[in-house]
Order: C-alpha cells, then structure tokens, then sequence
C-alpha cells in the first residue's frame, strides 16, 4: 500500500478495534470469570489489536461503573491479591446482542464483497 | 511480598496523579485504576523473582503497559431521544434565560423563596468607605467547633455604614491559627434569616481567602446580601465541607462600636471575665496583669467554678496575632466554650 492508503487503513483499524475492544472484554469473561492480570495479558496478546496493557485497566473500570463487569478481591499465595472480573446480568443481557449485531454487520460486508 | 522504596512509591504516584484527569474524563474510576496498576506491578516483580520495587522498576513496567488513555464513552442516545433532548434543551435555555431577566430586574431582595440575582454579582474591593467601626462579638457553635489548635478571632469591622444592613459592605479583620492541616479557604458567608431559606449562605469566591499553617493576620471584603449575620469559616482548600467557624452575635452586630457596654467588675469569674491584651503583648485579667503561664490555669479554675464562664478578650488593632493566638488557646485548653473578642 502507499502512504495515502497506509494513513487511511491505520484510521480504519483504530476506529474498529476502539468499536470491539469492548466486546472483547465481554467475551472473554462470558464463559468464567477471570482475574485482572491474566485477562489483561490475555487481551493484550489478541492478534491484530495492538492494544497496550495500560488501556484496558481504565476500559474495564468503566465497564464495572457501566455495571456490565463485577469483581471481587481473592488473596493469593502467589502474589498480591487478584482481583476477578465477572459478567453481570446486565453484562450478558448486553453480550449477546452486540455479537449478533457485529455478525450481522460482518456478513452484510461479505455479501457486499461477493455480489 | 514485594516492598516498595519511596521513590518507586513516588513514581506511581506521579504517574497516577498524571494521567487521573483523563481517566475520569474518560468515564474511569481513577482510584481503581490505580489499585489494579499497583497490582499488575506487584505481578510483574513477582513473575520476575523480584522483592524489592524500584522507581526503575516501576518506569519499566509503565513504558511496557503504555499509555493509560481511554476515550470517552459515546452517548447511547437514539435519534428520536436526541432530537426530544434538544427540543427540552431549547425549552431550558429560553426558560433561563426568562428567569435569569426577571431576577436582574429585581434589585432589592424581596420575601419570596429565590435569591435575587444582585446576591451573587461580585462586590467592590474598595476599601476606602469602609469608615465605620462595628462592635461585634462572636461565638462558635457546638456544632462548629473548630479543629484541634485551630481558631479565628475577629479583631476589627468596618462597614461602609453605621449597622449592619442588607446592601451594606465590610471589611472584616482577624487573626487565624491554622494546626491541622496546610492550606485552608478562611471564608466569610452569611447565615439567612429570612423565613423558609434559613441556614442557605452561598459563599462567593473573592469573599475568601487562602491561608497556611501558622498564624496570621486577613481582611476580607464581605457584602451583606439579604438579612442575616455574617460568620468566618476555614473551608477545605477545594471548598465545600467547614472546617469550624465563628459567628457574629446579632443582638450585637447592628450595634455602633461606642454603645457596646463592658463588662461591670462584679461579672467577672462568675460569668464573664475580660481579658485584656494590650499591643505591647501584656495580658491582663479583669485589669490585672497576668503572666502568660498564669492565664490558663486562672481561665480553669474559673470554668470549673461556672461552666457558663465566658471570657471576652479586648485587644488593641496593633497587639501581635502570635500573643492572641495563645491566649485564644489558653481559652480553649482551659475549656471555655464561649469566648468573644473586642478590638479597640
């Protein structure tokens, strides 16, 4: 790609990503819930994302604040206590839907594609 | 257990204090966030076989976690809620601004419930027709206490007429002891009287003051805004919540300064006892001369004969605020509740 096009696909992917990043979260705790740490290093590490580990810490305060993640504190003889994030009701009331509506986005672009 | 030296303490927390503003704009709570930093650090050193953290420590794993920026939350509005939104905006602003014209039109404050527009203009910091004492004692309320070594006494009024009177403007001089904490706002409100808005004081900004730890002099401008009486607070630097306050007496206040009466010699040590502090620093009690050492125990022994013992303290416009300020705290350390101050 040249330059022009670089700029533009670079803005594209951070509106996108900046759009999921939330979902991602939302999927990652949909089947158990996990602790800070490791879901952080586990988002951090998504493919294609390219998102920072200091980013996430505020993306699931607001998440709890939304009311859509609780946690709780365990302590740990590994470490420093850790911290569980779970889906509240509210949580996976909200996840199906935004999964639904980002396939049906998905497979409308596809079909775009083909025809 | 990892320990942290100060300066990879002070690290986190320069860098917590940084990005805090972005964080709540952000729609983060920047409190949590950074118990989960301190958490994800203490991780990272424990993976690492590391027990002590370190300011190089810290900055290593803050550079490897990136920037802490989050963007805003987008308003979750529908197209019909947003234009129902704007339609109630409009509303709002053509009603503001009808209320806001009707109260400038106002400019004597009546008896109705709102506080005329008039109440929160800022007033004139000119001094110069401030000309006319007002005696004026003051009190501090159970319910107001001040902190542990803090106090504030009045030493001066002015106003620029001979009462106290709605329109009126003073200027108000004293001296304040700051123990318990660095900087206050020593503030000056007025407490309502008018019926169904007692006890609503709004405080202006230039009507207060910031001070440090110690003792000092002040002088603050105030306006009386509406019937009332005027008290000085120490406020928390960022406002809000008092830190204890001293309030004019108003069967005083309106008074002009040479028809306040004195205490007669037969009050004093059984419910009242004048003391007086003289420029030169000399204490005295009741016109005898007192030592500094004397003066508490002398205050004791009269509270514990009369716990209604109230002491007024006459001091000069020259007298050192250090020497009023410890013979405020004899007061307080002898346990009178209720004590007031006369400047000459």
């Amino acid at each position: 790609m040249d330059e022009p096009a670089n700029d533009t696909f670079d803005n594209w992917t951070v509106q996108v990503r900046k759009g999921v990043l939330e979902l991602c979260i939302l999927n990652a705790l949909e089947g158990r819930e996990r602790y800070g740490y490791e879901l952080v290093k586990t988002l951090a590490a998504l493919p294609g994302f390219g998102v920072t580990e200091g980013t996430l810490y505020p993306l699931l305060s607001r998440l709890r604040a939304q009311g859509l993640v609780k946690t709780r504190l365990e302590e740990s003889l590994e470490g420093p206590a850790r911290k569980y994030y779970a889906l509240t009701s509210a949580g996976r009331a909200s996840v199906v839907p935004m999964n639904d509506y980002l396939a049906d986005l998905m497979s409308a672009c596809r079909e775009l594609r083909q025809s | 257990m990892i320990t942290w030296t100060d300066s990879a303490r002070a690290t986190l927390e320069n860098h917590n204090q940084r990005v805090r503003p972005g964080l709540i704009a952000g729609g983060a709570d920047p409190d949590e966030v950074a118990a989960d930093l301190h958490r994800h650090i203490e991780e990272e050193l424990t993976a690492a076989r590391i027990h002590v953290a370190t300011r190089d420590d810290v900055q290593r794993v803050l550079a490897r976690m990136g920037s802490m920026v989050v963007e805003a939350p987008l308003p979750t509005v529908s197209p019909t809620s947003r234009r129902r939104l704007l339609g109630l905006f409009g509303f709002c602003v053509v009603a503001a601004a009808i209320i806001l014209l009707y109260l400038h039109s106002r400019r004597v404050p009546s008896e109705s419930n709102a506080y005329p527009a008039s109440w929160f203009m800022p007033t004139s910091q000119d001094p110069a027709t401030l000309i006319y004492p007002i005696a004026m004692t003051t009190h501090t309320p159970e319910w107001s206490q001040f902190q542990s070594g803090d106090g504030i006494v009045i030493t001066s009024v002015k106003g620029d007429r001979k009462g106290v009177d709605v329109g009126g403007r003073y200027l108000i001089e004293g001296i304040y002891t700051l123990a318990s904490m660095d900087t206050a706002r020593l503030t000056v409100s007025v407490t309502a009287k008018r019926g169904g808005i007692g006890g609503i004081s709004p405080v202006h900004p230039e009507e207060g003051t910031s001070v440090h730890r110690g003792t000092g002099h002040f002088s603050i401008i105030a306006t009386m805004r509406y019937p009332g009486t005027f008290h000085v607070s120490f406020n928390l630097p960022g406002g809000g919540e008092s830190r204890g306050s001293v309030y004019f007496d108003e069967s005083v206040a309106p008074q002009p300064a040479s028809s306040t009466p004195l205490p007669t010699p037969n009050a004093l040590f059984t419910t009242q006892i004048l003391v007086g502090v003289e420029a030169n620093g000399s204490v005295s009690v009741d016109g005898k001369g007192v030592s500094a050492e004397e003066l508490e125990p002398l205050l004791a022994k009269a509270y514990t004969a009369d716990a209604n013992t109230t002491v007024l303290i006459k001091c000069d416009d020259a007298t050192d605020p250090k020497k009023l300020g410890l013979v405020f705290d004899a007061c307080r350390q002898a346990g009178v509740k209720k004590f007031s101050l006369q400047a000459r």
